[in-house]
């Protein structure tokens, strides 16, 4: 299984980039409330938050995605992590059992955030890190290289396909925002 | 510069009411600072209208102001690195910021308008402590945010991200 990309890869920083990104984004209405805080203050709340958070915060509304998108850009990988111990080290001992509401005892990876917000006949494959149509009944429960000689090809999911590569398009807000 | 005397400040609300504040508290605003900077002391005498705020908020927000008024300085340009930010509030900022949740926003609106940086810091951690763990729809559930994404929206989402199979 291919790694996982670190947290510590990963550090919020305002590039000049960053900034022509979030000027193309248009005027809103702004009121007290989330999505129409103007631009620079949502910024504000996302710098405070790691990748996960920044993501679900981003599917939560279009006006929130369109500054998540100037941030982190598109195609996080779904088994983005934070830092953290996972369910073996013994930073349990010490810090005691926290648990993540998403992910349990296990350690948070970006799919484990998002399942709910995609469509209910699809689930994660580790091997191919993306979503699709859920296993057949009777298939292992856990994903794993189904045939040595293939290293993407999933044991469980051996039907999936990998997901199609495309190149950024721009993401429109809907005309009726508010 | 500093004379020792206490210099009061009267602010005065968008809804027209007047409340009285000790330069030292009203100085948390960086606005007001600049201004009174700008203006000199012969100006102190005068109401200072703050036309984006109303009674309540701005009551709230002195309060913090009061609160914090020995703070010393921040440190200018503190974040301009980029660094990981650390979402810690300390006791009595959390429990000043345990009201309803427009009151929080306007609380980050009129802070930002004022131009006071920490208490700005205090209620972005306070959102952002609201968001952390949470999936998408329990964020929506949590600041009352209708899903203003269509079915096609969240279907592109999905695609440019490449999240799912291509079928």
């Amino acid at each position: 299984m291919t790694s996982s990309p670190e947290e510590e890869d990963w550090e919020f920083e305002i590039t000049a980039d960053l900034i022509q990104r979030l000027a193309l984004i248009p005027k809103r209405t702004q009121g007290p409330a989330l999505p129409n805080l103007p631009t620079e203050l949502q910024l504000e709340i996302f710098s405070y938050l790691d990748q996960i958070d920044s993501c679900c915060l981003g599917l939560a509304s279009p006006n929130l995605y369109v500054v998540f998108r100037a941030i982190h850009g598109t195609k996080m990988p779904l088994n983005t992590r934070r830092i953290g111990p996972n369910r073996l080290e013994s930073a349990w001992e010490v810090v005691g059992k926290q648990e993540c509401q998403q992910c349990g005892i296990y350690r948070c990876e970006l799919h484990q955030h998002i399942k709910t917000w995609m469509p209910k006949e699809l689930e994660y494959c580790a091997m191919k890190q993306n979503f699709g149509l859920r296993a057949i009944d009777g298939a292992k429960e856990h994903c794993f290289r189904g045939k040595p000689s293939k290293p993407k090809r999933c044991g469980r999911h051996p039907l999936r396909t990998t997901s199609v590569h495309q190149d950024d398009a721009s993401f429109s807000l809907p005309s009726t925002a508010s | 510069m500093s004379e020792t005397k206490i210099q009061k400040l009267t602010l005065v609300a968008n809804d027209g009411n007047k409340i009285e504040v000790d330069r030292q508290v009203a100085e948390k605003s960086v606005l007001i600072k600049n201004m009174l900077d700008d203006l000199g002391d012969e100006q102190m005498s005068t109401e200072v209208p703050i036309p984006n705020v109303n009674d309540t908020v701005l009551k709230k927000v002195i309060e913090w102001c009061e609160h914090h008024k020995n703070d010393p300085a921040a440190p200018q340009d503190d974040d301009s690195d980029s660094r990981k930010k650390t979402t810690d509030i300390d006791e009595w900022d959390q429990k000043f910021m345990q009201v309803d949740q427009e009151m929080l926003f306007e609380i980050i609106l009129a802070s930002n308008y004022l131009d006071i940086k920490p208490l700005l810091d205090v209620g972005c951690k306070t959102v952002a402590n609201m968001i952390k763990g949470k999936s998408p729809e329990e964020i929506r559930k949590t600041f009352n945010i209708t899903n203003d994404f269509t079915p096609e929206e969240e279907e592109q989402i999905r695609r440019e991200n490449e999240w799912a199979e291509d079928r």
